[in-house]
């Protein structure tokens, strides 16, 4: 199995079991070191809306909130535009998407996790949502046609992506021209050392994969978007992730000053040019087998 | 100037977002997938006959490949040339695109669209994204025929 592949798998696993959780009445957070469901108050995904924002949205579609911004409060939505959701999870984002549209627009989640979406329906059907559909599929694969999207919002889900550079030309293919890529997500700030690094991002993240924010900066203007931007919406502090880099067998002490500031959870934005017809490269090149390329 | 009763009456243009809820019924009167459509939309083109929807039909691009989709005609317009007359404007769209072949997923029109120059494949022959599209992952049962039209690169320019 490759290591995409694998880390693909472990996030389908765990992500499933965290729906499992909440439709059994349990906790919510995927983050700390017994893995999903054991943290009480997480610094990462707790209090992330409003309450006149989620007034009237199903409790469920809340507690399995696993993001780490609100996108869609920061992300300018018009009523008409059609939005898609990179892994919507328990669709929050999606049926709080949904109301900005409204009846002329329409939303797209999109989740692989088969547990995810059920629960994401249920939402739906308990919101009376009409203008929302859940699709299943991955953001290294999306199941809609060129230029058919005026908005991508996200939360939390591009740090997981296991190619992070195929997920961003998807999302610029779907995009229509002019259209806006704007995504919550967790982001490192400068180079951390290797092993900090991959503790802190199993803190924040779940899953190691949390983009340096330069470098994310950098994949976004290589796809092909322009007015790429990070802003820091919610930093890190390292006396949240104590327990868990402890438990990990570091010194805290010693390590703070490094990692100060440095983890952050942030809203990514970014827009396809109105010039741009296709997506450079990645799927006119795409072959399908020794005869249709010839 | 002679042109044909046809011509005069049937008028094509790019679907409206006002003609969502037209499409979409159309769509289930024929039991043809609703799946994406909001998405797909502005690849579709519908015909109007006395400024009324009497058909449509969508294109939907992965890169340089098409995916036909969505092509119904209401009954009471049927055998007056509008599916012709879809399909043959989807083509020139295709072919003004640039793309490189056509597929399309169909229960009950096989027949229809080897007209055209259609043939039937294999699944496995579909490139990935095309694959990987919500008509062939959600919408279309495993049993429909999968077809396609290889655009010449002699005609394209």
């Amino acid at each position: 199995m490759s290591a995409g592949a694998d880390i693909k798998q472990v996030v389908r696993e765990k992500y499933g079991q965290a729906a499992r959780d909440v439709a059994a009445g349990g906790a919510k957070s995927c983050c700390g070191a017994d893995g999903c469901g054991t943290a009480g108050a997480d610094p990462i995904t707790t209090n992330l809306y409003a309450p006149d924002q989620t007034r009237g949205l199903p409790e469920e579609a809340l507690l399995i909130s696993l993001g780490c911004g609100n996108p869609t409060a920061l992300a300018q939505l018009n009523p008409g535009d059609t939005v898609l959701d990179l892994g919507s999870g328990g669709g929050i984002d999606v049926l709080l998407s949904a109301r900005r549209v409204g009846p002329a627009g329409k939303v797209y989640g999109l989740d692989m996790t088969d547990e995810m979406l059920a629960i994401a329906r249920a939402n739906q059907r308990k919101a009376g949502a009409t203008n929302v559909e859940f699709l299943k599929g991955d953001i290294e694969h999306i199941p809609l046609p060129d230029a058919s999207v005026d908005v991508i919002i996200s939360n939390c889900v591009i740090n997981l992506s296991a190619d992070k550079r195929r997920t961003l030309a998807e999302a610029f293919r779907v995009l229509k021209p002019g259209g806006r890529f704007a995504v919550s997500d967790v982001v490192v700030r400068g180079a951390l050392p290797d092993e900090l690094r991959r503790s802190m991002e199993l803190w924040v993240g779940c899953v190691a994969g949390a983009l340096e924010e330069q470098e994310f900066l950098g994949l976004l203007a290589e796809t092909g978007f322009e007015e790429g931007s990070i802003e820091p919406t919610r930093i890190y502090r390292v006396e949240d992730a104590r327990a868990f880099l402890e438990g990990a067998g570091l010194d805290v002490a010693a390590i703070a000053p490094q990692l100060a500031g440095r983890v952050m959870g942030a809203f990514v934005r970014a827009r396809k040019p109105l010039a741009a017809a296709v997506a450079p490269g990645a799927a006119a090149k795409e072959c399908c087998g020794p005869t249709c390329c010839t | 100037m002679a042109t044909s009763r046809e011509s005069t009456e049937l008028q094509l243009r790019p679907a409206r977002d006002a003609d969502r809820s037209v499409i979409l019924a159309l769509l289930e009167a024929h039991r043809l997938p609703t799946d994406g459509v909001a998405a797909a939309l502005p690849g579709f083109v519908v015909a109007e006959r006395h400024g009324r929807l009497v058909g449509m039909i969508g294109l939907e691009t992965y890169g340089a490949f098409g995916l036909l989709r969505s092509a119904a005609v209401d009954d009471a317009a049927q055998r007056h040339g509008v599916g012709r007359a879809l399909v043959g404007r989807l083509l020139e769209d295709a072919a003004a695109r640039r793309l490189t072949a056509i597929y399309l997923l169909t229960t009950t029109a096989e027949g229809y669209f080897q007209k055209f120059g259609f043939r039937p494949t294999t699944r496995d022959a579909v490139p990935e994204s095309v694959r990987r599209s919500v008509e062939f992952t959600v919408a279309c049962p495993a049993s429909a025929t999968v077809m396609v039209l290889r655009l010449s690169p002699a005609a394209r320019p």
